[in-house]
């Protein structure tokens, strides 16, 4: 085990999450995408559906909220790798996206939270009450865009302003994240219709803005695995004393730390 | 010669031309007064939108010198479009 | 093609300030040339396809009360539509002649001509302001029905596109009024250009899609 390949799986745990959270939601366990329930159907039809689906819903909430946890190891190698741009410079760019990574990464443990509450008592809750609360997880999941947004602009703006040599990515993908950011928003106005494309199950509120995000992830972590073996790579030999200014462990000395046997200067 | 002459002469002014005279038929067509079929006046004024999207990409955003990757996504993103709104017009309306 | 044959001269941006190339050569400089950068084609292409599942939608929709659809769409006048489509084509092309103006050094021309563009997309708004005011004093909201849910969204978002694109034609002017112009203003001033293009694309087949379906 070498930093380099953990660095590199924190990318990957990106695509965990986005796997996670798709099998959660999915017909077979929690039913959210896509939906069954619908913002015009009755307070019966909600009721029943949740205490046919208990077992399958409270599956689902249990894998988000596992694939939730993967969401923030994710978003923070993201801010790690960047910081390199604001090198020497307020990193107010950095702390934006980790603020960012703090909501979203609430956001969608709430979302899966708030799955497993409406199941908790189904079979004995007023239907009326249930209706309201399946509304909240809903509204949770597709309202919640322009902390998103604005983390995709961070990021987007850090990688174009990225005038170094070898740079952490590639141009193209500050435009991936504003393509994100800009199109993830269509959804915004589903707090008015309960009916239609911007009503919660419907493409703008939903489909659109999941694909988007989705799409996303994918590229970002494809990416951050790509970024942080190259930055690996790049710090080389000097690591040791970077990483152990107090001198490495002479048992750990004969060890591997990128991959290659070697004894650091002033230990051995 | 002067400098505005040899800036417009470029493909992309008949272009623009064929543009505005075909949006002008649309909206002739388009406001019943052309063709009695409700049905090919929406087919013939979708397809000549989805053509006048590509000549925009072609001449506008000067795509036909772009590599031919760049170049098929862009026109493909016009026939598909165009074939699958088509279809699902005459099918569902 | 017949249009390259017509104009064989026209084209080469690049002639203008080179001393007289061989076609061959030019050809070869134009023939792997992306307009901009890659990333804004990504971008470009992507809002497309949302566009491209929008026109989808719509029609399906249309499909459960054609009826519906067809009355609604009665109550728009397309005059407002038409008017805006020319207007975004002139602003396209006065774009299109900018951008050329900038790449062959012609820079007197270029503030001119992204101005022009500029009151053209300015154009459109007010229209689309009259257009919405219009359909707010006659009580058609976007929650009236499902046509006219997809008639606020769509031109909605695409309002938004062209709000963008002021900005984007406010950044082109500044790079048009620079003394020098580098590499990276060509590259930054045709990628924001394509940017102006995809409103103009997008509104060219809103227009059709929701005045004149029938």
């Amino acid at each position: 085990m070498t930093l380099r390949k953990v660095h590199a799986w924190t990318g990957w745990t990106g695509v965990w999450f986005t796997v996670g959270f798709l099998l959660a939601c999915m017909p077979l366990l929690a039913w959210t995408i896509p939906p069954k329930l619908s913002p015009s159907d009755t307070p019966a039809e909600v009721k029943e559906f949740y205490v046919d689906h208990l077992t399958q819903i409270r599956a689902g909430a249990f894998i988000g909220m596992i694939a939730s946890a993967f969401y923030y190891s994710w978003g923070a190698s993201i801010a790690a790798l960047l910081r390199r741009v604001e090198n020497g410079r307020p990193p107010i760019l950095t702390y934006t996206q980790l603020g960012a990574v703090g909501v979203a990464v609430f956001n969608s443990v709430l979302y899966f939270f708030w799955m497993a509450f409406c199941a908790f008592r189904a079979d004995t809750i007023d239907p009326e009450l249930l209706r309201t609360l399946n509304d909240f997880q809903f509204i949770l999941l597709e309202f919640e865009v322009f902390p998103l947004s604005l983390w995709a602009v961070a990021i987007g703006m850090l990688i174009l302003l990225d005038k170094s040599a070898r740079p952490v990515f590639p141009r193209w993908v500050a435009w991936v994240n504003f393509w994100f950011a800009g199109l993830v928003m269509t959804g915004q106005f589903m707090i008015f219709f309960k009916t239609g494309p911007i009503a919660w199950n419907g493409l703008l509120a939903l489909y659109w803005p999941a694909f988007v995000f989705f799409c996303w992830i994918c590229v970002m972590s494809t990416m951050t695995v790509k970024g942080s073996r190259r930055e690996n790579d790049a710090v080389g030999e000097d690591i040791d004393q970077q990483t152990y200014p107090g001198g490495l462990n002479p048992a750990e000395a004969g060890a591997t730390l990128n991959g290659t046997p070697r004894v650091p200067a002033g230990v051995a | 010669m002067t400098a505005l002459p040899a800036l417009i002469r470029t493909p992309a002014t008949p272009v623009w031309f064929l543009l505005v005279v075909s949006t002008a038929v649309s909206w002739w067509l388009g406001a019943d007064h052309g063709l009695d079929d409700h049905q090919a006046a929406t087919v013939l004024v979708m397809t000549v939108a989805f053509m006048k999207t590509s000549f925009i990409g072609a001449y506008f955003m000067e795509l036909r010198h772009a590599p031919l990757p760049l170049k098929l996504g862009f026109q493909a993103w016009c026939v598909v479009v165009c074939v699958a709104v088509l279809l699902i017009y005459l099918v569902r309306g | 093609m017949s249009l390259d044959t017509q104009l064989p001269l026209s084209d080469g941006a690049v002639s203008r300030t080179a001393p007289a190339e061989e076609p061959g050569t030019q050809m070869q400089r134009w023939a792997g040339h992306i307009p901009g950068e890659l990333g804004i084609w990504i971008f470009i292409l992507g809002d497309m396809c949302l566009y491209g599942a929008l026109f989808g939608a719509f029609l399906y929709d249309r499909g459960a009360d054609v009826d519906l659809f067809n009355r609604s769409a009665g109550s728009l006048h397309p005059t407002f539509g038409a008017i805006n489509t020319m207007l975004l084509l002139t602003s396209s092309i006065l774009v299109v002649y900018g951008v050329r103006s900038v790449r062959d050094g012609l820079s007197r021309r270029g503030p001119l001509l992204f101005r022009a563009a500029f009151a053209c997309g300015l154009g459109f708004v007010v229209v689309k302001y009259l257009e919405y005011s219009d359909l707010l004093r006659n009580d058609l909201p976007p929650t009236e029905n499902a046509f006219f849910t997809y008639y606020y969204v769509l031109t909605g978002i695409h309002l938004t596109h062209l709000l963008a694109g002021l900005c984007i034609l406010a950044f082109l002017l500044r790079i048009s009024r620079k003394a020098q112009i580098g590499p990276k203003d060509l590259r930054a001033s045709e990628s924001a250009a394509s940017f102006w293009h995809v409103v103009d694309l997008l509104w060219v087949v809103l227009f059709p899609l929701l005045y004149l379906v029938r």
